[in-house]
């Protein structure tokens, strides 16, 4: 199996004041195409920095992320812009659709950034909403929809461009238990049928309970878990 | 595309936000507007005049002091063969029927075969051969003849100086244009001959002009004309006259244009506030984009398109509401014009490409320069920010305070240098004093953290929790509060520094009028001007004056203006005993050191004279006398704010030695101890009766009817502070409708936790107090900068006038009071909205 993300020894570390707080130290790790990992740690403990480094909306300190053979850490803050719009799906914990935009707007946004909006991505786009049962929802704007309506809005949002890696920070943290389980199911098949590679950050057993692999950030290192075996 | 639409979206559901960011532009261009226009219309306005006047003519033949004798036209058109010359005698007189003044232009209708000749621009429907046959006849506009009430061969009045006279409409006169129809509508056309009889000038012309074509040839016939020219003559370029009056308006203009953009300034401010506003609160938003892939310069051009929509929509409501303004100015701009300088009629709004053009490219180009910043600060939202939501403002704070105080730093010491560069030129003056009031906003932050700060301890103590909860939110809020804060404070402000140098103004007035004005009781001629052709005082009737019984001595005096090809200068002629001299005072020694060489063919000049031209005590002056030009040493040159463009001051017996005129325009009577003013006045009248209508005004009267037109002058500016005043009041209410959206969930925590409505009315209007008590504390020293640098550079620039700044601590105080209640009238919305609000619906949402 050919890896579609190595890291080499990353290191990230913020300056807090006059101290330096450390985050990541030397850290490597492969992950494969079609692969789902889920990500766990305490609070603070790195797992969404990690999210933005591989998402290239933050820099390493050292070290290097190579994604599908490009390592973008060698990238200007522009190229890794454009390479996240073409290649990078984002889901939040608090939804972050666009509040000015209709549903329907809001899932066809990332094909307009990459300027290939045409009518079989717009029902390719519809298709995947009548999938999570919000086809009747296209024109309304996020403030009229629940939770899980916002959240399952941002995950076709996500997913509608085809990216190489979808990155889900805490998708169900938002979500009461039952909502977030339906989310976290849909999400789940989406990602299964469409062969996806995504990391999962989440403090759920139930959400890290469907990838493929296990990781702990701990102390700045990140340690694998026997498969599917939650600690 | 999407992009687009989400962010006109934006502007669509903030829509008070939005509306009074729009309205912010509006109201400043809008001032920019209105006051161009009024000084375009009043510019155009008086050149269409002269030109209408003026004709095809390249040159005019002006005379000395009694004009030129006719027998000059007859050997230019008889003897040299000129034919090109066209003769005039112009005086101005007042028709009672309309309370209006007219110029009354006396014309030869047979020295050319069409009435087109003198005036290119009309036509007459009359026959002008009567003008010649009927004496006492007279062509005038339809207009002008419907609001006399009269028709063609119907007689009405005219009055000059003091005297009746009745002339006959014999024909109409139809403008080819707008421009001319309204230079037309000041005009009175009658025949050489009757206007000579009218005015008191049998056998002199007023002018003779001239078209000489331009080349050798040309040079040439002008050096004969030269040649026959009585001594006193002259030979000036057709548009002198024109050039120099404008010129005389030039500063008054620049300085209502500047005081104008001031408010632009204001409200630029506004927008910055709204924009950055607009930015901070939509950082989640913009850094979900950025995670998405969009790139700044999508983000730049986003945050710039929403800013092309607020100024392309308030540059279009300032135009509409410049225009509606301007009418109202207009009428404040030509009153001024006409109290200071020269009769000018001006009755209508011109819209002028150009001006529209200006306040396009002024309200479109610095609103989008205005939001460049809070373009590149969107630019630079983290993309982080949807995952770490608190202590972005904090940070922000931090971050840009020191930077901001350095930068303000600079850019005040940039326009100080500026404003101290031995430079007259008022544009850059005025550049100077804005960087000042941009210098001053940059360090407005810290200064406001500053009062807050100290303002925190006593209001906590004296208001509780809800005091020092509210001091800490609008510490908490600095991006969207202290520009607001700032602008009202520029504002507040302007008010302060224009009404300290108005105040000082009037004081330096005041004394002046005190010490020149030494005699009991004044006497003019209704219609007294410079012009040559002025109503005189009856010389019969001084000697019955001064044999008046309370009567002691009278001191006459006379202004004409001298008009040569460097412009026109303003000659006071006076007659008065030593006593009276010694309240001139003098920038060097005084009347006792100066009176022997004022009597001995020296001069004296006042102190905008000495600054427009250069000169000081020790040189001289040249003048084109009766007898041809002569050089007149100045003995000295004495304080005056009688005329901004200054004046040369002969005695009377030098001025008859060099000047041919006799005549007096104006009496200064002093009475005997004892004696009493008004019964003296009533002497007067009865001696007068009715040989010659005079006015006649005690000295304190004169004083006050000077101080009157003093503040008449000074209207317009009330007028632009206000208007400053509004578009900072628009901005406090727009950043406290921001502040509220911002904090409107805060507000909902507190609410379910006890608050009650009214202690939520009680906070607001604490932060609102705060922040008009801030801006109205920052707004003076930025108030007294500014009041110095209007009074020691602009004034002097413009005018020359030496004054003292003078500080009442009773304006400061207002201005203080004037800012907090903006601000607090300005929180009664916002107030209102979140005391009325739903806390469990918000609590909900969240």
């Amino acid at each position: 199996m050919t890896a579609l993300i190595e890291i080499h020894g990353l290191s990230k570390q913020y300056h807090e004041g006059d101290s330096e707080r450390l985050i990541f130290r030397d850290l490597d790790m492969r992950i494969h195409r079609g692969e789902v990992i889920a990500i766990l740690g305490k609070s603070g403990s790195g797992k969404s920095t990690l999210l933005n480094l591989i998402s290239g909306l933050d820099v390493p300190t050292s070290g290097n992320i190579v994604i599908d053979g490009v390592d973008i850490t060698r990238y200007t803050e522009h190229e890794r812009t454009l390479y996240r719009r073409r290649h990078i799906g984002f889901i939040f914990q608090f939804f972050n659709l666009i509040p000015t935009l209709t549903v329907e707007e809001n899932i066809l946004l990332p094909l307009e950034l990459n300027a290939s909006l045409d009518d079989e991505q717009i029902h390719g786009a519809h298709s995947l909403l009548e999938q999570v049962g919000l086809s009747n929802r296209l024109y309304s704007f996020p403030d009229r929809l629940s939770g899980g309506e916002q959240q399952r809005v941002a995950i076709i949002r996500a997913l509608v461009s085809r990216p190489l890696v979808l990155l889900a920070d805490e998708p169900t943290g938002n979500l009461d238990a039952e909502t977030g389980g339906q989310v976290l199911e849909l999400l789940e098949t989406l990602v299964r049928q469409n062969r996806m590679t995504m990391i999962l950050v989440t403090h759920s057993m139930e959400a890290a309970a469907l990838a493929d692999r296990i990781l702990e950030v701990q102390h700045g290192h990140m340690l694998e878990h026997p498969q599917r075996t939650v600690p | 595309m999407l992009l687009n639409r989400a962010s006109v979206r934006y502007l669509y559901r903030h829509p008070l936000q939005f509306g009074l960011a729009v309205l912010g532009v509006a109201v400043g261009v809008a001032m920019v507007v209105s006051i161009d226009l009024a000084n375009e219309s009043a510019r155009r306005a008086f050149i269409s005049s002269a030109q209408t006047l003026s004709g095809t003519a390249t040159h005019q033949i002006v005379g000395g002091s009694t004009g030129l004798p006719e027998g000059l036209y007859r050997k230019l058109r008889v003897d040299l063969g000129i034919s090109q010359t066209t003769p005039f005698v112009e005086g101005y007189v007042d028709v009672p029927a309309v309370k209006r003044t007219f110029q009354l232009i006396g014309i030869d209708p047979l020295s050319e075969v069409s009435f087109g000749r003198y005036m290119p621009g009309a036509d007459t429907n009359g026959d002008t051969g009567r003008l010649i046959a009927e004496p006492g006849t007279v062509l005038m506009t339809a207009g002008n003849a419907d609001a006399m009430g009269i028709t063609t061969g119907e007689t009405f009045s005219v009055v000059f100086g003091g005297r009746q006279h009745s002339l006959i409409l014999v024909g109409l006169i139809e403008a080819r244009d707008g421009f001319n129809q309204q230079a037309l509508a000041t005009i009175l056309f009658t025949d050489i001959a009757t206007a000579q009889e009218l005015v008191g000038t049998t056998g002199r012309l007023t002018r003779i002009n001239l078209v000489i074509s331009p080349g050798a040839q040309g040079e040439a016939l002008l050096a004969r004309i030269r040649a026959q020219l009585p001594a006193g003559a002259a030979i000036i370029g057709a548009d002198t006259r024109t050039r120099t009056l404008q010129q005389m308006t030039h500063a008054f203009q620049t300085n209502l244009t500047g005081l104008s953009l001031l408010a632009l300034v204001v409200g630029l401010f506004l927008i910055y506030n709204t924009m950055t506003f607009s930015v901070i609160q939509r950082r989640v938003y913009i850094g979900t984009l950025r995670t998405l892939g969009v790139v700044r310069k999508e983000i730049f051009t986003m945050v710039v398109r929403e800013v092309l929509i607020i100024a392309c929509l308030g540059t279009l409501a300032g135009l509409v509401l410049g225009v509606v303004l301007a009418h109202g100015l207009l009428h404040l701009v030509t009153r001024t014009i006409n109290d200071l300088y020269f009769p000018l009629d001006v009755s209508e709004v011109t819209i002028s490409v150009w001006s529209i053009l200006k306040a396009i490219i002024l309200g479109i180009g610095v609103t989008l320069i205005t939001a460049l910043m809070p373009a590149i600060a969107a630019t630079r939202t983290p993309s982080s920010t949807v995952m770490q939501r608190s202590m972005f403002e904090s940070r922000r704070r931090r971050r840009i305070m020191l930077p901001m105080v350095l930068a303000g730093v600079a850019i005040m010491a940039l326009g100080a240098a500026l404003l101290w560069m031995p430079i007259r030129t008022l544009v850059l003056s005025y550049g100077g004093m804005f960087l000042l009031i941009i210098g001053f906003i940059c360090i407005t932050p810290l200064a406001v953290v500053v009062l807050l700060r100290l303002m925190q301890i006593p209001l906590g103590v004296v208001t509780g929790l809800l005091g020092r909860l509210a001091t800490r939110e609008l510490i908490a809020s600095l991006s969207r509060t202290t520009v607001a804060v700032g602008a009202l404070a520029v504002a507040v402000a302007v008010t302060i520094g224009v009404g300290i140098m108005i105040v000082s103004f009037r004081d330096a007035v005041q004394g002046w009028l005190e010490q020149y004005l030494r005699a009991d009781i004044y006497i003019t001629v209704p219609g007294a001007n410079h012009t040559m052709n002025t109503p005189v005082i009856d010389p019969s009737l001084i000697k019955r004056l001064s044999r008046l019984k309370g009567v002691s001595s009278i001191a006459t005096g006379r202004r004409i203006d001298i008009t040569s090809p460097a412009g026109i200068t303003e000659l006071h002629v006076i007659d008065m005993s030593r006593d009276a001299f010694r309240a001139y005072r003098f920038k060097q020694g005084n009347g006792d050191m100066i009176w022997p060489r004022f009597h001995n063919d020296s001069v004296i000049i006042s102190e905008p004279y000495a600054f427009h031209n250069h000169l000081k005590a020790g040189d001289s002056v040249t003048l084109r006398t009766d007898h041809g030009r002569h050089a007149f040493p100045i003995a000295g040159v004495f304080y005056d704010y009688g005329s901004d463009q200054g004046m040369v001051t002969i005695q009377r017996g030098v001025y008859e030695r060099y000047w041919n005129d006799r005549h007096v325009t104006s009496l200064g009577i002093s009475l005997v101890t004892g004696a009493e003013p008004q019964a003296v006045i009533d002497g007067i009248n009865d001696t007068v009766s009715n040989r010659q209508t005079i006015m006649v005004r005690s000295n304190r009267d004169l004083r006050i009817a000077s101080l009157e037109i003093f503040d008449r002058t000074f209207a317009i500016t009330t007028v632009l502070r206000m208007l400053a005043i509004v578009v900072a009041f628009i901005g406090i209410l727009s950043a406290l409708m921001a502040l509220q959206l911002e904090k409107v969930y805060t507000y909902a925590v507190l609410r379910a936790n006890g608050l009650t409505p009214r202690q939520v009315w009680g906070m607001t209007s604490i932060q609102t107090g705060l922040m008009g008590f801030s801006a109205g504390v920052l707004a003076i020293p930025l108030g007294i900068i500014l009041a110095v640098v209007l009074v020691y550079v602009i004034n002097q620039r413009s005018f020359g006038w030496s004054m003292q700044i003078l500080l009442e601590p009773a304006m400061l105080l207002q201005a203080v009071i004037l800012a907090v209640i903006a601000a607090l009238i300005a929180g009664v919305y916002p107030a209102y909205r979140l005391s009325h609000m739903m806390p469990q619906r918000i609590l909900s949402e969240e």
